[in-house]
């Protein structure tokens, strides 16, 4: 059993099908990237895996747990980072980690807020409202209370949008260390780069199918067929144009 | 480019219609369009029937009836000299400004595009107002009018500007404006008649104006006010075109002035907009428990910060009428508590749309809820609890300082032998499961229509928006009479049991007021779970255009 297990996923808006038969697995400490264009269907797939879309079919297991059956139980070991982060106007830093804290019945919470504001560059506005922080702030504020829990399944949605170089370097350190230290980490980014420098594997979606999934050596290997190294960002770039015209 | 500017101005239109039609293909707003019209159809119907011999005389140009109208057309024309703001510009979205500053379109092009673009609700203002005056045949007029008016505001605001650069501020625009009204009015009193030289002469153009809008004018004026009225509002374009103002920038400050307004109601409705922000929590949250404690917690928060304003004038208003009391005599001591009596009644009704810091609070934000590790009627009961707290507590105030009005200051009579303590918790008691059926009515609102209750870029208009307030309003009303009548209906025999049995003793409180009580705490009880389950289900995809906007 896999920390992450997704089985003929499927999610329509109406009778538009964003994602059709979408099948995969993260192991424990793996960290999975999610690719493809816009409208390819990676924010569904993540929402869907985060309880908040239910799906049209398929399985969706969180450490063994149904989301649709046991949601409660599978939400407290996952956390999701959105894109476009929604805080509470009316907490501050400190009251969201608070809140957070209870909600997931982390023990010693008081304990475990200060490193984590320590690690996001928040210590000096512990008092600070959201509209008092910029983006990138609230961004790191968002993945701070995400991280209180310590959960084992991490779902993030375009992670280093908004973050000056200093964040997005710790930001990076960040998910590396809870990959090592056993998180199962899906992210989803238009930064080539970034996937190809943290992710073990990546799963390239198109029109809501699977259309490339494996290691990162795995599929720039097959890209290559012999004819010496290719970046990730040209093996997306050829997989997804091969693909295009048969849409 | 002027054919440019009206393809798109007319497409707009088009656009904007073809997408309210296509709405309506949504059950949700296909019934609250037809509510709607229903009921403009019930009240512009009856004007039309009521209203259609107000104006059955023939009004000439020398009519009393032309006078007034045209007296009032002048007013309004001076009145808009005066209006404090000094910008020049058009108001315009932030697309358009972005699509029409940067291409080679002059300031009279834009000036044609806004006037093409406003076609479509001055249209509609001039169909609902001649309908209202109960001659909706009139509206051709009435459409002159309007269309010539906007170009005759829009002339003005860039003469204020102009004015503004010629140090010619708001201050000396108001005095020469009340200065002129002074002067005509003192002149007319003493005429004793309107029918005198000034007035006359400053009402020519006005009169037009009026000619244009009022009913049952002979054809041959009407189509002379027609013209006139036409070539005014093309003389008040042109001059709009050529005043030497700042228009790009005035325009983005009046854009950047409307935007900040629609931002700032969003912003209220959603609890961006915070009064008290350094307010401390409640109370200090532990690390262990349960975690609906969290979500209280957070909402208690939010109505001390954001809800705070109307408890401090609520609790100021209390603890004067507190200290009052000690000093009125009993038979103001009566009126006050009858009046405190009434509030109580209110509180309810009242409260439930003054606190809502609850589901309604967070919708915007209803991706993270449903990330929380929390079943959807917990969540949703815990959401609840807050506004809950607050409206019990001020319930309990106010019964309080009623008991002290109409008990305690009161000599023993019959007022003073009803309104004792006990009763005050007898009502306290059904007051506050009230209250919570109010709440889950509230929350199922917003849960069940989204889109109707919430404020986004794409608001509805016209009749889909009032058939929605109305939609809304009955479902409550309707929801909370049937609720009611159980309850209602087992309150009866148990009082007369009560009183069978317990006559005197404090038995009969319990046993009266236990069985309805208990049937609307039922009520509460499945109504949270039933909006639980749909919370659980709510697809949050198929509204996040109305949502998260």
């Amino acid at each position: 059993m896999h920390p992450i297990e997704v089985n003929s996923l499927a999610k329509n808006y109406g009778d538009f099908p964003a994602v059709k038969d979408l099948s995969f697995t993260v192991k424990e400490g793996e960290i999975l990237g999610l690719v493809g264009q816009n409208g390819a269907g990676k924010t569904t797939t993540l929402r869907a895996l985060a309880g908040i879309h239910p799906p049209t079919s398929g399985q969706i297991r969180i450490k063994g747990y149904d989301i649709r059956e046991d949601g409660v139980d599978a939400k407290r070991h996952l956390a999701f980072f959105p894109d476009e982060p929604r805080l509470f106007d009316y907490l501050s830093v400190d009251e969201h980690m608070q809140f957070i804290g209870r909600l997931y019945g982390v023990a010693d919470f008081r304990a475990n807020i200060e490193p984590l504001l320590t690690e996001f560059d928040l210590q000096d506005k512990r008092k600070a409202m959201p509209a008092e922080l910029s983006r990138g702030m609230k961004q790191k504020l968002m993945i701070a209370c995400g991280f209180l829990h310590q959960p084992g399944v991490l779902i993030f949605d375009e992670p280093l949008t908004g973050l000056d170089p200093l964040g997005i370097r710790r930001m990076k350190e960040s998910i590396s260390r809870r990959a090592k230290e056993g998180a199962s980490i899906i992210l989803s980014s238009h930064l080539l780069h970034l996937v190809e420098e943290l992710c073990d594997s990546v799963l390239v979606i198109q029109n809501g199918s699977s259309i490339a999934y494996g290691t990162v050596d795995d599929l720039k290997w097959q890209i290559a067929q012999g004819r010496g190294d290719v970046s990730l960002e040209e093996a997306f770039l050829r997989i997804t144009s091969e693909e295009a015209p048969s849409k | 480019m002027t054919g440019a500017l009206a393809y798109i101005a007319i497409i707009s239109i088009k656009n904007r219609v073809l997408m309210a039609v296509r709405k309506l293909k949504n059950a949700r707003y296909l019934i609250s369009a037809l509510f709607g019209l229903a009921y403009f159809a019930m009240v512009f119907g009856r004007n039309i029937g009521r209203n259609s011999k107000k104006f059955s005389l023939a009004v000439g140009f020398d009519s009393i009836g032309m006078d007034i109208a045209a007296g009032i057309m002048f007013l309004i024309l001076l009145a808009v000299w005066a209006w404090p703001v000094d910008d020049a510009g058009v108001e315009l979205s932030e697309s358009e400004m972005q699509l029409l500053f940067c291409a080679p379109v002059s300031r009279g092009g834009i000036l044609f595009y806004k006037f093409m673009r406003a076609q479509l609700p001055i249209l509609i203002s001039a169909v609902m107002t001649t309908v209202m005056m109960g001659h909706w045949r009139n509206a051709l007029g009435m459409w002159f009018v309007f269309a010539s008016l906007s170009l005759y505001m829009t002339m003005v605001q860039q003469m204020r500007a102009r004015l503004r650069r010629m140090r010619i501020g708001f201050i000396v625009r108001l005095t020469v404006v009340v200065a002129i009204i002074t002067g005509v009015s003192w002149v007319t009193v003493q005429a004793g008649t309107f029918k005198n030289p000034l007035l006359e002469t400053l009402s020519f153009i006005p009169r037009f104006f009026a000619m244009a809008a009022l009913p049952n004018v002979p054809l041959s004026l009407r189509l002379l006010s027609f013209l006139v009225v036409s070539v005014l509002g093309a003389l008040c374009f042109l001059v709009s075109a050529s005043v030497d103002v700042d228009f790009e920038e005035g325009s983005l400050a009046i854009s950047r002035r409307k935007a900040n307004t629609v931002t700032r109601q969003r912003s209220q409705q959603s609890g961006q907009w915070i009064a008290f922000k350094r307010l401390p929590p409640p109370f200090r949250l532990a690390a262990t428990g349960a975690p609906e404690v969290a979500i209280i917690w957070k909402n208690l928060i939010a109505s001390l910060r954001i809800g705070m304003m109307p408890i401090v004038i609520i609790f100021s208003v209390m603890t004067f009428l507190v200290v009052f009391s000690f000093f009125v005599p009993p038979q103001a001591s009566k009126i006050f508590g009858m009046w405190m009596l009434f509030m109580c009644g209110i509180i309810p009704l009242l409260g439930a749309n003054l606190f809502s810091q609850d589901l309604r609070l967070d919708m915007t934000r209803i991706e993270y809820l449903k990330t929380f590790p929390l079943s959807g009627e917990r969540l949703v009961a815990a959401e609840m609890a807050a506004p809950m707290i607050v409206m019990s507590i001020v319930e309990l105030i106010f019964l309080g300082i009623t008991a002290l009005y109409l008990h305690f200051h009161m000599p023993p009579g019959v007022i003073a032998r009803f309104i004792t303590p006990q009763s005050i918790v007898c009502v306290f008691i059904f007051a506050v499961p009230i209250c919570a059926i109010l709440t889950v009515m509230r929350n199922a609102a917003v849960l069940l229509f989204p889109a109707w209750t919430l404020r986004s870029k794409e608001e509805p208009r016209g009749f889909v928006v009032t058939g929605q307030r109305l939609v809304v309003a009955v479902g409550n009303a309707v929801v909370l009479a049937v609720t009611l009548v159980p309850a209602a209906i087992v309150f009866l025999p148990a009082v007369l049991i009560a009183n069978r049995f317990f006559s005197g003793s404090p038995g009969f409180l319990a046993v009266a007021s236990i069985p309805p009580l208990a049937i609307i705490a039922g009520e509460v009880w499945v109504g949270v779970r039933m909006l639980g389950k749909y919370f659980d289900s709510f697809d949050a995809s198929n509204e996040l255009d109305r949502i998260m906007t």
